[in-house]
């Protein structure tokens, strides 16, 4: 009771609000089952090849990335922070210690001129040189190339590997909300289809911030058992299907005709953050007005009351 | 309720800081109270962002992760006070300082609240960031130039060039750490 004492009733009010928020930030934290499914007779896992973390522009740490994934209901995360693997080698150690999902580390190439997700590395591959040494050092060291959002801005700076590109992104968040006139979701579908050889479809979040990660996927048809080595060989295979804003599905044309016949619906998230009920909706508010309430209300009682609450103790 | 003294500084940054300036004892502003508020406030907006919710290990692991915030503005501040107020004790001027991230605080809460109450959060995002940093960074300035002024007496000229060193030095920190990773020197190649 002494420390609460000193304390006004208003600011201890808004810490209860904070504590009972995180209560509700335990017990309604999704974490959804990841069910073996399979088709065409591979296993399918769900996929996001193009995450950021705090180590360039990204607001969740590699730690807090692997986290939000098993929320996603994702397999498969490849960490492609700005020119360097740093980011994904911690991410996949804390999967691989905590039992989360693969974590295949990586890097976004990134230049003024072309935008290269890079996954399946061990060591950064530098931007300083020409494209076609960036993307022959992806492959001595086992990875593949993704051009990252082809927009028409990156398009001639992609032109002299085009042809040796494992994966497209074909879908990624810029489908549902554009940041910019030049961003435009129909260049990358057409960029797909007019690449030869045909690369691997990829949907992909790009994710910095906020509730998006696994907004836009890659499903991948891996050979048993599901590893980091499996899933870059479907990548090489193209085995791969990218289901588009519209419904659509992109891909490797047999496994295409294989998920209408036999239809897969990937994992759903709360990116709207709609909750999971309504008490879920009332505690994350309580928590926010909590925290709201800790900043910017005065913690210390007035003195005056101090005084007379320890003369009350004393009498 | 009484407001605390961030949210008094963000009302009135130069009665607020002439005020906290003459507080003492426990009422004086504090090193590590600044620093937590700002960095609970931190964890507590990603955790709610990413995962709808104040997810405890995700407010923990986001608050040390951006751990290295007030250390690169206390950098910014010590470099600030020793180019033009070398006797400024750095310990109370950083407490001061740290008292008035009253605009950071609001907007990242705001930032918060949209997810959890816009029904479209994206478009309101997209719509809202470009003013409501801009807005902020500026309110976040006219904060540091009192809190040279009022909060640590300085002359007005010495507030405005402390105000100055102190954001370019700030600037300097985070982009040296961009070019230190190689992220930001090839996008102009």
């Amino acid at each position: 009771m002494a420390v609460i004492n000193g304390l006004s009733r208003a600011w201890i009010a808004a810490l209860v609000l904070v504590m009972i928020g995180l209560v509700g930030g335990v017990a309604f934290d999704p974490r959804p089952e990841r069910p073996v499914v399979h088709r065409a007779g591979y296993r399918v896992l769900e996929a996001d090849f193009h995450t950021h973390t705090t180590y360039s522009d990204g607001t969740l740490s590699p730690l807090s990335l692997v986290r939000q994934a098993e929320r996603r209901g994702l397999d498969v995360i490849g960490v492609t922070e700005h020119n360097t693997v740093l980011a994904g080698r911690i991410a996949r150690a804390w999967s691989e210690l905590t039992g989360g999902p693969i974590v295949i580390p990586g890097e976004e190439v990134t230049t003024g001129r072309y935008h290269l997700i890079a996954i399946g590395l061990e060591e950064t591959v530098s931007p300083d040189q020409p494209i076609e040494s960036a993307i022959a050092a992806i492959h001595a060291q086992g990875g593949v190339a993704i051009a990252a959002h082809p927009v028409k801005r990156f398009q001639p700076g992609l032109a002299p590997i085009r042809s040796q590109l494992d994966g497209v992104e074909v879908m990624h968040p810029i489908a549902f909300a554009s940041r910019s006139p030049g961003w435009k979701w129909q260049d990358l579908v057409t960029y797909y289809e007019e690449t030869t050889p045909r690369p691997a479809a990829i949907g992909s979040s790009d994710y910095h911030f906020a509730s998006v990660l696994g907004l836009c996927r890659t499903l991948v048809f891996v050979r048993e058992p599901a590893s980091a080595a499996a899933v870059l060989e479907a990548l090489r295979a193209r085995r791969t299907v990218v289901i588009d804003r519209d419904g659509n599905l992109l891909g490797d044309p047999e496994l295409v005709t294989a998920l209408h016949a036999e239809p897969y619906t990937p994992r759903t998230a709360d990116y709207a953050y709609q909750g999971e009920n309504g008490a879920d909706r009332i505690l994350r508010l309580v928590g926010l007005l909590g925290v709201t309430g800790v900043v910017f209300l005065r913690a210390r009682a007035r003195r005056r009351r101090n005084v007379e609450a320890r003369t009350a103790e004393l009498g | 309720m009484l407001p605390s003294s961030a949210a008094r500084l963000l009302a009135r940054p130069f009665r607020g800081y002439e005020e906290l300036a003459s507080q003492e004892g426990d009422d004086a502003p504090s090193i590590a109270g600044g620093a937590f508020r700002l960095l609970f406030v931190i964890g507590a907006v990603v955790a709610i962002t990413a995962t709808g919710r104040l997810a405890p290990v995700e407010l923990f692991i986001a608050a040390f992760s951006f751990a290295y915030v007030p250390v690169i503005q206390l950098i910014a501040l010590a470099a600030a006070l020793r180019i033009v107020a070398r006797t400024t004790p750095i310990r109370r001027a950083f407490a001061l300082y740290l008292a008035g991230h009253g605009p950071w605080l609001v907007a990242m809460l705001l930032v918060a609240a949209v997810c959890l109450l816009a029904p479209a959060p994206a478009g309101v995002l997209f719509a809202l960031f470009p003013p409501l940093v801009g807005f902020t960074f500026l309110w976040s300035g006219v904060l540091t130039f009192a809190c040279f002024r009022r909060g640590l007496g300085l002359e007005r000229a010495r507030a405005g060039v402390a105000t100055a060193v102190h954001a370019l030095v700030l600037a300097a920190l985070v982009v040296g750490y961009f070019l230190g990773m190689n992220q930001l020197g090839p996008l102009w190649r």
